[in-house]
């Protein structure tokens, strides 16, 4: 009998559009509303298993081989510094990895060493020691947009895509770090022993890619 | 006093239990008397190296090596590898031995890990190193006997992915001379994306662009090395493509053909690799379980011109990749009544006569209302060919201790007996 694939997938932002990508490659999954109260799906005809996982597990499920494949954000991906295969740019789930603050505010403050608020600590530690700032990050893990408004850090570092979240908080973007977009990952040892299965797959959604 | 910590241990590392313990040696002594009748030594090697010995050896296990100071303030490593403490033992203690040598190793490797992920900061390793030898047969050698070692462990379905560094080098030098370390890191980091990325960057020609981009895709058996050579004109890399054509040639001969996969993406950690390298993988483990490659100039570092090839097996990883074998039970135990001073001296006496023909004896004393309730309890351990109270086993005599008591395949001297 052939063994299944395991793709895991993350919950949120980037779900819809990576399902409906797998759809257009040819995958049969169920409708959206039947998703969402599902953990694991199977396509019986494709030979496949979804795994709906929160987006920071992705990389970690790879990593372990408990997933074959995954879909996961550039962002993520940085942060989690994992040891898997980027196999492929999804070109969905595009945002930017960006440095907001208070409007009208420098982002140099009036501390000497800036407090940097984020979800994604390794990925902006690496950021400001490139550009030979000393600043001083502290680790969150939601409602970013908070630190700066009640003083807890003068800027944040955190995921932007319309920018509506940032000037509903009355925060600007102040500098780009880095354009974001989804990525096919795979685990080192799936990449192998289903090496074939495996770039099917890769050619698969090479092609929606390209339509 | 501070209180001892005692459920607390470094990140990394584990205590192994007894079972795990004979499963361990099983395994390990599968591997290594397969290694044993391929002609390979074993040799032993300290875990504690002068930094300055093994430092240089790896780029990539800079920021991972345990370091400690020692009197005259010299900074020493817990070895990350065994290849490198080899190199020194053969151009040094073994300098004037004859070529080709064959070594093997079964040893604790310490490497510093960055997070829990499945990787341990202490792990078994054995392999072996052919050193001597530039020629083909050398590489189809270790890759046949790291295939022959997996199975006779009792692995059956693996990829080895083989990749050649001489190759990879010189086609990164033909294509994009001045980005050569870069690419690299982009392929040690397994970030095909971020390659093609890179690559569409550069200012070089079209049909270069177009070499590296397709690469990652060059993928499978053995046919993608003819594709690879037209994609290539220098000599440098046309050579090593013959060469690992020859090599996959006497593989063929050993009958493992059909566990290979050739990637001419694969890159090791350690920079001293020079020709053919290869990772081993099988499910359901995450990580290669055995890796290896030729290094033809590590040795000469320390003095000695000695070309080399080998490979180390991730025992952990292996082990985790098979399926556990049933331990059988292997032990007898005979109960006492404690109080009783001639069923001790009997006992003593039992035991020893058991144990010269070849047998495992445990002796447990206990009170005389406790003996049939221990007797009970014992019984439950798989560890027991039989549970005897002193009824019984003072009226036995010694079984001679046969193959079906000792695991599966485990070689044992004849009978046993004395």
């Amino acid at each position: 009998m052939k063994e299944k694939l395991i793709v895991a997938l993350p919950k949120g932002r980037i779900m819809d559009e990576a399902i409906e990508m797998l759809r257009q490659a040819g995958f049969t999954l169920p409708q959206n509303d039947e998703l969402s109260r599902k953990l694991i799906i199977e396509d019986e005809f494709s030979q496949m298993t979804f795994i709906l996982a929160k987006p920071s597990d992705v990389p970690i499920y790879v990593e372990y081989g408990a997933a074959d494949l995954g879909v996961v954000g550039k962002d993520v991906l940085l942060e989690e510094n994992r040891d898997v295969y980027e196999l492929l740019d999804l070109q969905i789930g595009a945002c930017r990895l960006s440095i907001a603050g208070i409007a009208g505010t420098d982002k140099s403050s009036t501390r000497i060493v800036p407090r940097i608020a984020t979800k994604f600590s390794r990925v902006a530690s690496d950021f400001f020691r490139r550009q030979g700032k000393q600043v001083e990050i502290i680790k969150l893990n939601g409602s970013i947009e908070i630190a700066p408004l009640i003083g807890l850090a003068d800027c944040i570092v955190d995921i932007v895509s319309t920018g509506r979240t940032l000037k509903e908080n009355g925060l600007v973007e102040l500098e780009q770090i880095m354009p974001i977009t989804s990525r096919l990952i795979a685990n080192r040892m799936s990449y192998r022993m289903k090496h074939v299965d495996i770039t099917n797959i890769v050619d698969k959604l090479e092609n929606v890619i390209k339509n | 006093m501070v209180k001892p910590l005692i459920f607390e241990k470094p990140v990394g590392v584990k205590d192994y239990l007894p079972n795990e313990v004979r499963w361990k040696k099983e395994v390990e002594h599968r591997i290594s008397s397969c290694m044993e009748r391929w002609g390979y030594q074993e040799i032993i090697t300290p875990a504690l190296e002068y930094y300055d010995t093994i430092g240089g050896s790896s780029n990539i296990l800079q920021n991972r090596l345990y370091k400690l100071i020692n009197r005259d303030g010299k900074t020493l490593v817990l070895r990350p590898d065994m290849t490198t403490p080899i190199a020194r033992v053969v151009a040094s203690l073994l300098k004037a031995e004859p070529l080709p040598l064959r070594l093997c190793y079964n040893a604790s490797i310490y490497r510093m890990q960055e997070q829990e992920s499945g990787k341990d900061a202490e792990f078994f390793q054995s392999g072996i190193e052919l050193i001597g030898s530039d020629k083909p047969y050398a590489d189809a050698e270790v890759v046949a006997l790291a295939a022959e070692s997996l199975l006779e462990a009792g692995l059956s379905d693996f990829k080895i992915a083989i990749g050649e560094t001489a190759f990879l080098e010189s086609f990164l030098e033909e294509k994009a001379s001045a980005y050569t370390d870069k690419l690299k890191q982009l392929l040690i980091k397994q970030d095909y994306v971020g390659w093609k990325e890179f690559v569409q960057t550069l200012p070089i020609g079209d049909d270069n662009k177009e070499c590296l981009l397709a690469l990652p895709k060059l993928q499978g058996n053995r046919e993608v090395i003819s594709r690879a050579k037209t994609m290539v004109s220098n000599e440098r890399a046309v050579n090593a493509l013959s060469y690992l054509e020859e090599v996959l040639n006497i593989l063929e001969q050993y009958d493992i053909s059909k566990y290979i996969h050739i990637d001419f993406t694969t890159l090791r950690g350690h920079n001293y690799y020079t020709g053919m390298i290869f990772e081993v993988y099988a499910a359901p483990v995450g990580f290669p379980i055995c890796g290896g490659g030729r290094y033809n100039d590590l040795i000469s570092e320390f003095g000695r011109n000695a070309p080399a090839v080998g490979f180390g097996i991730w025992l952990e990883r292996l082990i985790e990749a098979l399926q556990t074998e049933q331990l059988t039970a292997d032990t007898y135990l005979f109960v006492f009544d404690e109080q009783d001073l001639e069923q001790l001296k009997s006992v003593i006496q039992c035991a020893s006569s058991w144990r010269n023909s070849g047998n495992k004896v445990e002796v447990i004393g206990v009170t005389k209302e406790k003996v049939l309730a221990c007797i009970e309890q014992r019984k439950l351990s798989g560890r027991y060919i039989a549970v005897w109270d002193y009824g019984i086993w003072s009226k036995q005599t010694p079984q001679i201790s046969d193959e079906s008591q000792v695991l599966q395949n485990c070689d044992k001297p004849e009978g046993g007996s004395k």
